[in-house]
């Protein structure tokens, strides 16, 4: 007879629960020390919300609930590092993602020439592309140069002529403001025994439809052996027509860059 | 709670097959922290969307005879006047395409409103059914506008002795202070960098909880505060939210409570909560928002932990401690109610 009672609990229980909306949770607050480092990051996590937990990756997968429980700072040491994050538990729906990518310093850069960017967002000083400084995801941050044009070039000169494999550059998107990373980056080196520049890496970008906020987006372009050079041309090419799933589709783009590491 | 203590119980033994028996439905979830514990009702408004549809739901204040007043920019209705359940008595309104701010003044044992609108640039001072007294244009005897454009007011506030200080939340940052007739006296606040500057001046109240020492609390949006000045307009102290977007202060009884529009930290995504504090503006209690935890006397960043609201805009406690939740830009949704669990 209990049993019986149970059972037609239990099915009352499951109509309520098609019936009703389940609440989400929020994300996790998250602190950092600096985007860009030298020898390690400290990133902390909070969420004081009694009966969940906060979980996280630094595998570049989304967190699940099967993933590591987050307990005390992480310490952050790898080159190109993305932690992303969520909260889950009390019976709530889990939140949605929070992740932010962490940068090591490369190998010495000497000076870097940018196209003349737009007269608002002329970065911070000469050094802006290599000072260790910005990756924080909003326009309003005076580290970012900024271009509405179709191709940006940069060149970096090296501190000695070495031998080096991978290039990375920090990209604001901002769909909201029409921040978008380039649609392709390609990168030459010099080639000091042609005295040309020749073909490094390419790269084709795809805007990500389901994340909207502003996010930066650092991309690592990479050869397969190392080269020997001192110089590197990065050219930038803009979506000139934007998707029809973005509102006010095919205007022009904004293209911002804060960084650029050579490893 | 006998229900749900009853469910989860249950659901220990033969109904644990149940995938979420103890799901926090929004029907019956508990909000908040310490002695300021809420049950949320979601569904409160019984007004039909087809005939009194809302829009931004920006204010709400309770009158003398204990109805809920609620103001929106939706101009078939701007005002909608509430019973305690929810139940719509009445409406009016068609003119105020801006309205943001409502505050309610007992005048000599009569209720009259003041209604902020952004849009017109002007303050309106009316009957309690919606009859115009005053309207206050921009104050250009300030010496600080040279158009209506640039004052957008946003929250207004009556001293017991009758003098109307109006917010320029959205404009200029000013706070001016005029006499019940509508006379200029006086501003003070603007932006700038300063401890008596404001940014995104909000809201403003008029605190008597300290009989010796009363005194005006304006917000300061962007700052993530509430300060304190005199009724002369000197600054008097800042009281810091961090990470908290607050709406205007409303005092009721020993404690503040403020509507926080969103997480610092999550700007532009729904991520408002209720914050609540004492008369020592310590923050006991944040509906939906993260428990509040002092280290040497400093609050931590706050933010929200659950999303029972998107964008709250302002929070009304009637006279039986029920709060009223005004969200703005929420998908259009009516105001939710709170109940204090005792």
């Amino acid at each position: 007879m209990r049993t019986l009672v149970n059972i037609f609990l239990a099915l009352a229980l499951c109509q309520n629960c098609l019936g009703q909306t389940p609440v989400q949770l929020a994300p996790p607050l998250l602190k950092s020390s600096a985007v860009f480092f030298k020898q390690a990051a400290m990133v902390e996590l909070k969420f004081a919300e009694p009966g969940t937990h906060i979980y996280y990756t630094l595998n570049g997968q989304p967190p699940t609930e099967n993933d590591k429980i987050y307990k005390r700072p992480i310490k952050i040491k790898k080159s190109l590092t993305t932690l992303q994050a969520i909260t889950a538990g009390a019976g709530f729906l889990p939140s949605e993602i929070v992740s932010v990518s962490f940068v090591k310093d490369g190998l010495e850069i000497q000076s870097e020439q940018h196209s003349n960017p737009n007269e608002k967002y002329q970065g911070n000083g000469s050094n802006t592309l290599f000072d260790n400084e910005g990756g924080v995801a909003s326009m309003k941050s005076t580290n970012w140069i900024g271009y509405q044009q179709d191709t940006v070039e940069i060149t970096v000169g090296m501190k000695t002529f070495q031998q080096l494999n991978s290039v990375l550059i920090n990209f604001l998107q901002d769909y909201k403001s029409w921040v978008f990373p380039p649609q392709i980056i390609s990168v030459e080196y010099y080639n000091q025994s042609n005295q040309t520049f020749e073909f490094f890496s390419e790269k084709k970008i795809e805007l990500n439809k389901s994340n909207s906020a502003p996010e930066c987006r650092p991309m690592l372009l990479t050869t397969e052996n190392k080269i020997a050079t001192d110089r590197l041309k990065i050219k930038l090419y803009g979506f000139t027509s934007l998707p029809d799933w973005l509102a006010g589709k095919r205007r022009h783009g904004w293209i911002f860059v804060d960084e650029i590491k050579v490893y | 709670m006998e229900r749900r203590s009853f469910i989860r119980n249950s659901s220990l033994g033969t109904l644990g097959f149940l995938s979420q028996p103890s799901f926090p439905f929004l029907e019956d979830p508990l909000l908040g922290h310490n002695n300021k514990r809420y049950r949320l009702d979601t569904k409160w408004s019984k007004a039909d969307v087809a005939t009194n549809p809302v829009n931004d739901c920006h204010e709400m204040v309770q009158d003398s005879k204990g109805r809920i007043i609620l103001l929106t920019n939706e101009v078939k209705n701007n005002v909608i006047i509430y019973d305690k359940a929810g139940k719509l008595l009445t409406t009016w309104g068609h003119e105020y395409p801006g309205a943001h701010g409502l505050t309610l003044h007992n005048e000599n044992g009569t209720d009259v409103l003041f209604i902020c609108d952004n849009s017109r640039h002007q303050v309106i001072k009316t009957t309690i059914d919606g009859r115009v007294l005053l309207v206050l244009d921009y104050p250009k005897e300030t010496g600080q506008y040279s158009k209506a454009a640039e004052y957008v007011p946003t929250e207004t506030a009556i001293a017991p002795n009758g003098d109307i200080y109006v917010a320029d939340g959205y404009g200029k940052d000013f706070i001016i202070q005029y006499d019940s007739s509508g006379r200029y006296i006086n501003h003070f606040g603007g932006k700038g960098s300063e401890a008596k500057h404001l940014a995104n001046a909000h809201g403003i109240c008029i605190d008597q909880r300290d009989p010796l020492h009363p005194c005006l609390i304006v917000t300061s949006r962007q700052q993530n505060a509430f300060k304190r000045f005199t009724f002369s307009g000197v600054y008097i102290d800042t009281i810091p939210l961090p990470g908290a977007w607050v709406c205007r202060p409303v005092i009721k009884g020993d404690y503040l409570y403020a509507a926080v529009l969103q997480t610092n930290t999550q700007q532009g995504k729904q991520s408002g909560f209720v914050t609540i504090l004492d008369k020592n503006f310590t923050v006991v209690s944040n509906l939906g928002g993260s428990q509040p935890q002092y280290v040497d006397h400093k609050l931590d960043e706050m933010y929200q932990t659950v999303k029972y609201f998107q964008y709250p805009h302002d929070v009304c406690v009637d006279d039986e401690e029920n709060l009223y939740v005004a969200q703005w830009n929420s998908g259009k949704v009516y105001p939710y109610k709170l109940s204090p669990i005792i």
